[in-house]
């Protein structure tokens, strides 16, 4: 039985809970190829119309670069362009209801090299134009840390990234364009986005995955990490331009041990084991800058998008109608600019 | 819904004749091929960037190909006109996914064609810009269908099922428009047409028409009747095309059973040399008449799929051109397609 694959997950079946409500899943990827991603080498359209199309009434989904697709001729920082290319026409075969009635990367978020400065920008325009209708913005992952029992897989590999001059510079480019960025970091560097957010005021930032909590190697302490990582989301949370992510929690780094499992978690007991974190970020941040998230196919290797949604559906239960509206959809839809038509 | 990946049932039966590949290193672009998915009524209902590799990676030179559209992808939600910029933006997402070299050497969708209804006339500029702006760097020009028979038996797949299209005032400013923003014109008829072609071709010389699949000879219905009456009009019809210098012919098509041959009703499928001896008076008096400089060979897969492999398929046209010098054979397989499809 290969871990986290469809066979596995078939193990936990469960009902779709509140099938009814709209949900724009506002992060997954799309790749080939990926021999790291075992089980989930191929993840295209017709593997992401399996899961959204698997109980839930997933109406819009937005594509997060992974490095996938690149060019493999012109200057290196144009290569990313060939990503969003690739992603357009997913959108569009999508676009054409042949794959079921929801759009999938309705909106897309390419990358592009903050690093360059004002260079960035004849990289954003090619970027939208590889996409006029879809593109709304990028993703730098600025994630380091000095242990290196700490797996890193960013393209920049860097310290201090958001504090640069060359990636503010390309930041204000970012903002005076109307695009958007996704700030994927691990925790201990909420402090610095938070300086960072201050300095590109007009700058929407999307936290990703809860803020990048890590509970493995230095920090399988949980009480101190937690204590860390919660002092971090409440300074992010300061910053009225940040919003964030609910998910990415299926990746192994965030300590839980789903993955290993003979039989899949059922959304009872993973609802109630990300409850505490994942409740902490909607109280820091409010709803209406909360978004669930699939984070698929990273975080298949530890349940299924149905069991997902079910957890997530199950562990908000006590937030009002309006509240989770906006964090099943409507935060998402307004923050990306997704058109579901 | 779209159906689970699985191996189409042609591939099997495709799979019982191998020859082995002539000629493996000669350069080809295949300037007429299709994607789509969910087309439950053809013999390979997905055939996607996968399927067409597991094609032209069979062992014949494929360079880069050209995509033609078929009404893939429309846009659900879009005023009609614009419904087709949908399947340009896909087919820009499958070369982008063949670009990243990560497939194979072969550059799917190199030049793409997708559609665009000339009968709007003046106003398809609207369209052609959305298409151009869908992919500003492999977009090429658009196939707008004229196929129209008057016999009940002849099934019309073009989607504007009327006569005299070519003819007509809107269709004229359409092309014109085309003509202006230097794109070329695809076009599929039926071989009874082509002196309505001669006609429409005079007055847009600035446009480059890409008359499709042999000129559209059909032997089948009321043209089975008399096969040597038929390949005489056939034959005066490409005489007269040829006349129009800017027109330029693919050499191609000639599986789908409208042309008249058994082959996609075969036990075992056809093999290159009988393929060739059957297809070759065709092939060569169209070759005569526009010269190597305007002719193409082209795969019109997964279409012809039903009667062929590709592998085999190539083999054909190799054998058929064997007679010809390499200049003449680099034309027929390759450079007429880049020049005709501004191929960089």
């Amino acid at each position: 039985m290969p871990f986290g694959g469809n066979d596995w997950h078939a193990l936990r079946q469960e009902e779709t809970l509140e099938p009814e409500i709209p949900i724009c899943d506002p992060h997954h990827h799309f790749w080939d190829f990926r021999s790291e991603r075992i089980p989930y080498q191929r993840y295209l359209l017709h593997e992401l119309a399996d899961d959204i199309n698997s109980g839930h009434n997933v109406t819009s989904t937005v594509f997060v670069e992974a490095r996938s697709m690149y060019r493999t001729t012109g200057p290196e920082e144009m290569r990313p362009v060939g990503e969003v290319e690739f992603v357009q026409g997913l959108a569009a075969a999508s676009a054409s209801g042949l794959y079921g009635p929801g759009r999938a990367a309705a909106s897309i978020v390419g990358h592009a090299n903050l690093n360059l400065g004002d260079g960035v920008k004849p990289v954003l325009e090619a970027l939208l134009a590889a996409s006029p209708n879809r593109f709304r913005g990028i993703r730098h992952s600025v994630t380091w840390d000095p242990h290196p029992e700490i797996e890193n897989t960013a393209a920049h590999q860097a310290a201090n990234q958001m504090s640069s001059d060359n990636f503010r510079a390309g930041a204000q480019v970012l903002a005076s364009m109307g695009l958007t960025l996704e700030g994927w970091m691990y925790f201990p560097q909420l402090f610095e986005l938070a300086e960072f957010a201050k300095a590109v005021p007009d700058l929407t930032i999307i936290l990703n995955h809860i803020g990048g909590l890590l509970r493995v190697g230095p920090y399988s302490n949980s009480e101190e990490t937690l204590a860390t990582w919660r002092s971090g989301i409440a300074a992010a949370a300061e910053c009225p331009n940040v919003v964030i992510k609910l998910g990415g929690i299926g990746m192994p780094r965030t300590g839980f041990d789903w993955h290993e499992r003979d039989v899949p978690a059922g959304s009872e007991e993973l609802a109630s084991d990300m409850a505490p974190l994942i409740h902490y970020c909607i109280e820091q941040f409010g709803p209406d800058r909360c978004m669930f998230e699939s984070n698929f196919p990273v975080d298949k290797v530890s349940y299924s998008y149905n069991v997902m949604y079910n957890a997530f559906k199950r562990l908000s239960k006590g937030y009002s109608a309006g509240e989770r509206a906006a964090m099943f959809h409507d935060t998402a839809v307004r923050v990306y600019q997704v058109n579901e038509s | 819904m779209a159906a689970p990946i699985t191996v189409a049932p042609i591939n099997h039966w495709l799979a019982k004749t191998v020859e082995s590949v002539l000629e493996p290193d000669l350069p080809i672009c295949d300037p007429h091929h299709h994607f789509w998915d969910g087309r439950d009524d053809r013999v390979e209902p997905r055939y996607m960037l996968a399927e067409l590799l597991a094609d032209t990676d069979s062992g014949h030179n494929i360079v880069s190909t050209v995509f033609i559209e078929a009404r893939a992808m429309y846009r659900a939600d879009s005023p009609m006109e614009m419904r087709p910029v949908g399947e340009v933006e896909f087919v820009q997402g499958i070369a982008a996914q063949s670009a990243s070299g990560m497939y194979s050497r072969v550059k799917a969708a190199h030049g793409i064609v997708g559609h665009a209804n000339l009968h709007l006339g003046d106003d398809v500029r609207r369209v052609l810009e959305a298409l151009q702006a869908a992919s500003p760097n492999r977009f090429k020009g658009i196939r707008h269908g004229v196929g129209w028979d008057p016999h009940p038996e002849i099934p019309i797949v073009g989607a504007y099922p009327m006569p005299d299209q070519m003819a007509s005032e809107d269709y004229r400013a359409g092309a014109r428009v085309l003509s202006d923003m230097g794109l070329s014109l695809d076009v599929s008829l039926l071989h009874p047409q082509l002196p309505e072609l001669v006609d429409f071709a005079r007055t847009v010389p600035d446009l480059t028409i890409v008359l499709n699949h042999v000129g559209g000879l059909m032997r089948i219905g009321p043209y089975a009747v008399n096969p040597d009456e038929v390949m005489a009009n056939w034959r005066s019809g490409i005489a007269a095309v040829a006349q129009c210098p800017n027109v330029v012919v693919k050499l191609g098509g000639v599986g789908m059973p409208r042309l008249g041959y058994d082959f996609h009703q075969r036990e075992t499928p056809v093999g290159s040399q009988e393929l060739a001896a059957a297809i070759d008076p065709v092939m060569r008096y169209c070759i005569e008449q526009f010269g190597p400089s305007r002719c193409m060979f082209e795969s019109n897969f997964p279409v012809d799929k039903e009667s062929f492999s590709y592998c085999v398929m190539w083999n054909a046209f190799k054998r058929v051109s064997a007679d010809f010098s390499p200049s003449e054979r680099a034309d027929l397989f390759h450079d007429t397609a880049a020049r005709a499809y501004r191929l960089a």
